[in-house]
C-alpha cells in the first residue's frame, strides 16, 4: 500500500502577513461599525467594548506583522551569511593589496635612487636616499 | 636590454588600462548611499505602529504619547533585523568599493616609467641597469592590478545570487509589511480617531479644523508611502545593476563598464533624494 502524502509548501511569512491583514481588516470593520449610526443606537458601554475588541485585534496584527518580517529575514539567513563571508574576504584582499603596495613603494623608491645615482646628481641622490630610508623605517 | 624593460612596462600599462574599476567604485559608492537611505524607513516601522497605538487616545485627552508598546516593540525588534541586513549589504558594497578604488595601477605605473628612465640613464649592459630591470620586473610581476581585478570579479560573481535574494526580501518587507500593512493600518486608524471625535462634536468649525489636521496627518503618511515606493525602485535598480555587473565581471573591459553601470548610477542618484523626502 502506498501512501499518497503530498507536501504542501508553507510560507510562514506569507501566512503571518495574511493573518495580520485579516486582523487589521476586522479591527477596522469593528471601528467603522461602532462609529456608524445604528438602530437602536449603541450604548456607551457597547461602543467602549467594541473599541477594546478592535484594539485587541490591532495588537494581534502587530505581533503577526513582526512574525511576517522575522520569517522573511529567517528565509534569507544563508544568503546573509554568504555575503558576510564575501565581505570579510574582500577586506582581507584589501589588506593583501595594501601590503603589496608597500613593497611596490619601496621598490619604486629604490628605482628613484638608482636614477639619481646614474645621473650623478649628489643632491638628488641624498634626497632619494633619505626618502627610501624614511619609508623603510616608517 | 631595452626591450627587457619595455616589455614589462608596456604590460603594466596594458593591465592598468583594463583594471581601472572607476565605474565599479562609483556604482558601489551610490549603492552605499542608497542603502543608508533605507534605514529611516525600517526605523519607521515601529514608529508607525506607535503612531497607530497613539491614535487610540481620544482627541482632547492631552495625555503624553505612548512610547512603548509590546506589539510595536516586536515590530521594532524584527525590523532592526532588516536594518542589520541593510547594514551588511552596505558593508559589502563598501568593501568592494575599497577594493575597486585601491590605487595600485598608479603606483605600478610610476614605477614602470621610472624603470625605463633609469635604464636609459645607466647605460646598456651595466650591473646597475640589470638591478633596475630586476626591480622593474618585480613591480610588474607582483601583479597587484591583476590580483585586484581577479578578486573583484570573484567577489562579485560569488555574491551574484545572494545580493538579489536579500534585496528582494527587503523589498517584500517594504511593500507587504510596511506599505500594504502597517502604513495602511495607521492611515485607517488615524482617520477613525478624527471620525470618533467628529461624531461627538457636531460643530461645523470643529469639523473644518479636524479635516485640516487629518489632511496634514494623511499627507505625512502619503509622503512616507511615496518614499517607500521610491526605495523599492532604487533597490530594484541596485539588484539589477549588481546582477549585470556580476554576470559581466569576468569579460567586460574597463571601457565597457561605464556603459553598463552608469545608467544605474544615474537612476539611483535621482531616486535617493526622493526616498529621503518622507523621513
Amino acid at each position: 500500500m502506498t501512501s499518497d502524502v503530498r507536501k504542501i509548501p508553507i510560507d510562514p511569512a506569507a501566512q503571518a502577513l495574511e493573518l495580520a491583514k485579516l486582523f487589521n481588516d476586522v479591527s477596522f470593520a469593528i471601528d467603522e461599525y461602532r462609529l456608524s449610526e445604528q438602530d437602536p443606537p449603541l450604548s456607551k458601554s457597547e461602543k467602549s467594548r467594541l473599541k477594546n475588541v478592535a484594539q485587541g485585534m490591532e495588537d494581534s496584527a502587530h505581533y503577526l506583522t513582526a512574525e511576517a518580517i522575522g520569517a522573511t529575514l529567517e528565509a534569507i539567513q544563508p544568503q546573509l551569511d554568504n555575503i558576510k563571508l564575501i565581505t570579510i574576504q574582500a577586506k582581507t584582499q584589501l589588506e593583501v593589496l595594501k601590503d603589496a603596495e608597500k613593497v611596490i613603494v619601496v621598490a619604486t623608491l629604490a628605482l628613484n635612487l638608482g636614477t639619481a645615482m646614474a645621473a650623478g646628481n649628489p643632491l638628488s641622490i641624498i634626497a632619494a636616499a633619505d626618502e627610501l630610508a624614511e619609508t623603510l623605517t616608517a | 636590454m631595452r626591450a627587457y624593460i619595455f616589455l614589462p612596462v608596456s604590460l603594466l600599462f596594458a593591465l592598468s588600462g583594463c583594471t581601472t574599476p572607476d565605474a565599479v567604485s562609483k556604482f558601489c559608492g551610490v549603492a552605499v548611499t542608497t542603502l543608508s537611505s533605507a534605514k529611516p524607513l525600517f526605523e519607521d516601522m515601529k514608529q508607525s505602529c506607535l503612531r497607530e497605538v497613539n491614535s487610540r487616545t481620544s482627541i482632547g485627552t492631552f495625555a503624553p504619547p505612548v512610547t512603548e508598546d509590546k506589539g510595536c516593540e516586536a515590530i521594532g525588534g524584527k525590523s532592526s533585523g532588516a536594518e542589520a541586513a541593510v547594514e551588511l549589504l552596505s558593508d559589502y558594497y563598501g568593501a568592494i568599493n575599497s577594493l575597486a578604488l585601491f590605487g595600485t595601477s598608479k603606483v605600478g605605473g610610476e614605477a614602470g616609467v621610472l624603470a625605463e628612465k633609469s635604464g636609459a640613464a645607466v647605460g646598456v649592459g651595466s650591473p646597475a641597469q640589470t638591478a633596475l630591470n630586476s626591480i622593474a620586473t618585480f613591480v610588474v610581476n607582483t601583479g597587484v592590478s591583476g590580483y585586484q581585478e581577479r578578486k573583484l570579479a570573484k567577489d562579485l560573481s560569488n555574491s551574484s545570487g545572494d545580493i538579489p535574494t536579500v534585496i528582494n526580501a527587503l523589498i517584500k518587507i517594504i511593500q507587504s509589511d510596511y506599505i500594504d500593512l502597517q502604513l495602511k493600518s495607521e492611515e485607517q486608524k488615524v482617520a477613525i480617531r478624527f471620525q470618533e471625535f467628529a461624531a461627538e462634536d457636531s460643530s461645523g468649525q470643529v469639523k473644518v479644523m479636524l479635516d485640516d489636521r487629518w489632511h496634514a496627518d494623511q499627507q505625512a503618511i502619503q509622503a512616507r508611502r511615496e518614499s517607500a515606493r521610491n526605495l523599492i525602485f532604487a533597490l530594484q535598480a541596485l539588484s539589477k545593476g549588481t546582477s549585470e555587473l556580476a554576470a559581466n565581471a569576468n569579460h567586460l573591459k574597463a571601457k565597457e563598464l561605464p556603459a553598463l553601470l552608469n545608467p544605474y548610477v544615474t537612476q539611483l542618484q535621482s531616486l535617493v533624494p526622493q526616498v529621503q523626502k518622507g523621513f
